[in-house]
């Protein structure tokens, strides 16, 4: 803790923590519990595709252009899907890494002409970070273990865009809390062995690599402000 | 809204949003309506593979109508309940994979596996060895060097037996590397082809365990998969005539009956295709039919073997032995205090035996345990032969691949327009033929080919 308070002292950031819901929609993936659920005819609940998550995560926030209200925001995110029924449990972990622009686009296109706090009111994110993906399938609770020859991989690491926007509304002490959207991409990302194991043959229906897809997130930021060097409460446009 | 009100509701709005994701996945939810099918479609075969197809068809929507020529349901599974105080299967009888719709189905049925601490048992060089003594012997694991080493050969498309030449596997043991090949495969070395089992090796994805039902029979597993399926057959309805035409198909038996729908699903062991019992109209292609010739089918038997008491080793699963019988497997090891052994033979092994009647299958396989244990014949108690090449409408016991197979069956697999689609174990793309998962998977394969692309009616 020491270290990270002399590092946030140096880089003279915010830093940040988040947490919210995931709702993931890639066609792909959702068609191969589709013919899961086709295959189970004895099943009397189906299996739903992988849609609904949490996410929680961290960052750091930098001030990169103060007239423009540019900030730079290194962040990590983990979410996790899962769904299941009496008989399989599927998760599916996700792990983003990256560096995010947020900007107000009134600042960015106008300058800043108005007083109050520098911290952005509302931002737009944009995000080009890597994405590490790590399917899970628990069935009759037991894990389905992989193949041996390729159970070193499961992790599927993936460059893709991520584009947020929030609102700064409210502080409560010295924490600035900020509801966020964001759209993620999901393009090429594979789930190494995944259908073959989720469908329990190699003959129809198999599909690792999304070929398009979106991580949509909802949640609250909560930024924290540091008591020295906090350029957050500082007047903008000075 | 003033920002106290704005933060309430974002708060209110977070847990909701935290909360809904449990809420609907404890709904249930239907498939997408691309994979429903109202139309009409007729099964020929009430085998695993056409009641797993019947089963998704009505499930979907379909009216299906599964029509069998025997007189009885679950073409290769079958078992009985009278010989010993447990059920036997007198055709399929393990779980091959353990990641396997199958295995899933077994499972969620309620069944359990047979996995307890056993070992094999090789008979060469005129004695009994187990497992841990066998891999001592030099000759043993050159054989099994080979046998290990079929997924990664490189030479022409020959047989098996070649192959163990080539290999140098010792005579003193070929007896054994027959049985872990060609027999396994419903054959024997001579008429095995290696790119078949060279490419079963290399798309094998469900496992590597072989698992008996410990507590039920592969029927009751079937059934469980099944239930709508049962219902829907009519038995002894022998078809001879398939019309696949642009309007529908029409399905004529030898009795005159004829059945009219929108597809169908030709769910036949592949010696019914191969012998032409079923008439096409229009004719199949020419290389359809080449492609049934290439796929070979043997005549398989089950000898099994009641004794008052246990002769072999007691954590002995299997005993490979030098007669014609290739392998016998301790059926009751795990599921019975009766003494109960298999003998199970294919290919050239099954028709010599055959010729010598139950009686002289029985006499041949004491005299054989005898030679690998001592006093069978002196325990004995009762014997049972089921003979599937005896089966008027199976003829055989399962599919194996033959010398310069190509892809015949990629194109027995292969729909014709989009009326007429073939499944069954034989036709399994994928590695797993010869195996009830693998004739499940291409009913499936087969009800969704029906669903993607027949035209409703």
């Amino acid at each position: 803790m020491a270290i990270f308070g002399w590092m946030m002292a140096k880089v003279n950031a915010q830093y940040y923590i988040s947490a919210g819901s995931s709702m993931l929609h890639v066609p792909d993936w959702d068609r191969v519990v589709h013919y899961y659920n086709l295959a189970r005819t004895w099943d009397e609940e189906d299996l739903l595709p992988l849609q609904y998550g949490y996410h929680a995560g961290g960052g750091m926030t930098f001030l990169l252009m103060e007239k423009r209200q540019v900030f730079f925001t290194p962040q990590i995110r983990y979410t996790r899907w899962s769904t299941r029924n009496p008989t399989t449990q599927l998760a599916l972990h996700h792990l983003t890494i990256g560096p995010e622009i947020r900007f107000n686009p009134r600042a960015l296109l106008f300058g800043v002409k108005s007083s109050g706090p520098l911290g952005p009111r509302w931002y737009i994110g944009i995000q080009s970070g890597l994405q590490l993906w790590m399917p899970r399938i628990y069935r009759h609770d037991e894990w389905i273990v992989y193949d041996e020859e390729t159970a070193y991989r499961p992790i599927s690491p993936r460059i893709d865009l991520k584009i947020s926007t929030g609102f700064h509304c409210y502080q409560i002490g010295r924490w600035i809390v900020t509801p966020e959207i964001s759209a993620q991409l999901v393009r090429g990302a594979e789930l190494y062995d995944w259908s073959e194991n989720l469908l329990g043959h190699n003959i129809i229906g198999m599909k690792n690599r999304a070929s398009s897809g979106w991580n949509f997130s909802a949640g609250l930021i909560f930024s924290h402000l540091k008591k020295s060097e906090n350029w957050w409460d500082r007047p903008r446009g000075t | 809204m003033n920002r106290r009100h704005f933060l309430y509701q974002s708060t209110l709005g977070g847990i909701a949003l935290a909360a809904f994701p449990s809420l609907l996945t404890s709904c249930k939810k239907g498939l997408p309506d691309d994979l429903k099918f109202e139309g009409k479609v007729i099964i020929i075969g009430a085998g695993a593979a056409g009641l797993y197809a019947a089963q998704i068809l009505l499930q979907q929507g379909a009216e299906v109508i599964v029509l069998e020529a025997s007189d009885r349901i679950g073409g290769r599974i079958k078992s009985t309940h009278t010989f010993s105080d447990f059920p036997i299967e007198l055709g399929a009888e393990e779980v091959h994979g353990e990641k396997t719709i199958l295995h899933d189905a077994a499972l969620s049925s309620g069944a359990s596996f047979v996995d307890d601490e056993s070992m094999d048992y090789y008979y060469f060089n005129g004695s009994l060895k187990s497992e841990i003594d066998a891999t001592e012997n030099t000759l043993f694991n050159v054989m099994m060097e080979a046998v290990n080493g079929i997924g990664t050969y490189t030479g022409g498309d020959t047989t098996a037996l070649v192959y163990g030449d080539i290999s140098n596997v010792s005579d003193n043991v070929v007896h054994i590397f027959n049985a872990l090949i060609g027999n396994e495969h419903g054959t024997d070395n001579s008429r095995i082809g290696m790119y078949g089992l060279r490419t079963e090796d290399e798309r094998w994805t469900a496992g590597d365990q072989n698992l008996p039902l410990r507590n039920s029979t592969m029927e009751e597993v079937i059934q469980f998969m099944c239930p709508d399926a049962f219902g829907a057959v009519i038995v002894q309805q022998i078809v001879q005539t398939i019309e696949h035409k642009s309007g529908g198909v029409i399905v004529t038996t030898s009795g005159g009956t004829t059945y009219s729908g929108d597809a169908v699903i030709c769910a036949v062991p592949i010696t019914q295709l191969k012998n032409n019992s079923i008439q096409f109209v229009p004719a199949l292609s020419a290389a359809k039919t080449a492609a049934f010739q290439k796929i070979g089918m043997d005549r398989g038997m089950k000898i099994i073997l009641k004794f008052s008491e246990r002769i072999w080793p007691s954590d002995m699963s299997a005993v490979y032995g030098r007669g014609l019988i290739p392998i016998f497997w301790a059926t009751s090891f795990g599921r019975s205090d009766e003494f109960v052994l298999t003998g199970f033979v294919h290919g050239t092994n099954a028709e010599e035996l055959a010729a010598l009647g139950e009686q002289g299958i029985l006499e041949q396989a004491l005299d054989e345990l005898d030679v690998l244990f001592g006093e069978a014949s002196e325990t004995y108690l009762q014997g049972l032969v089921y003979d599937w090449g005896n089966e008027p409408f199976i003829q055989g016991a399962y599919s194996y691949p033959t010398p310069d197979m190509g892809n015949a069956i990629e194109v027995l697999a292969q729909p014709v327009g989009n009326r007429l689609f073939f499944a069954g174990e034989a036709s399994h793309t994928g590695g797993h033929t010869s195996t009830v998962h693998g004739a499940l998977e291409t009913g499936l394969r087969a009800a969704l080919e029906v669903i993607q692309n027949t035209p409703r009616s």
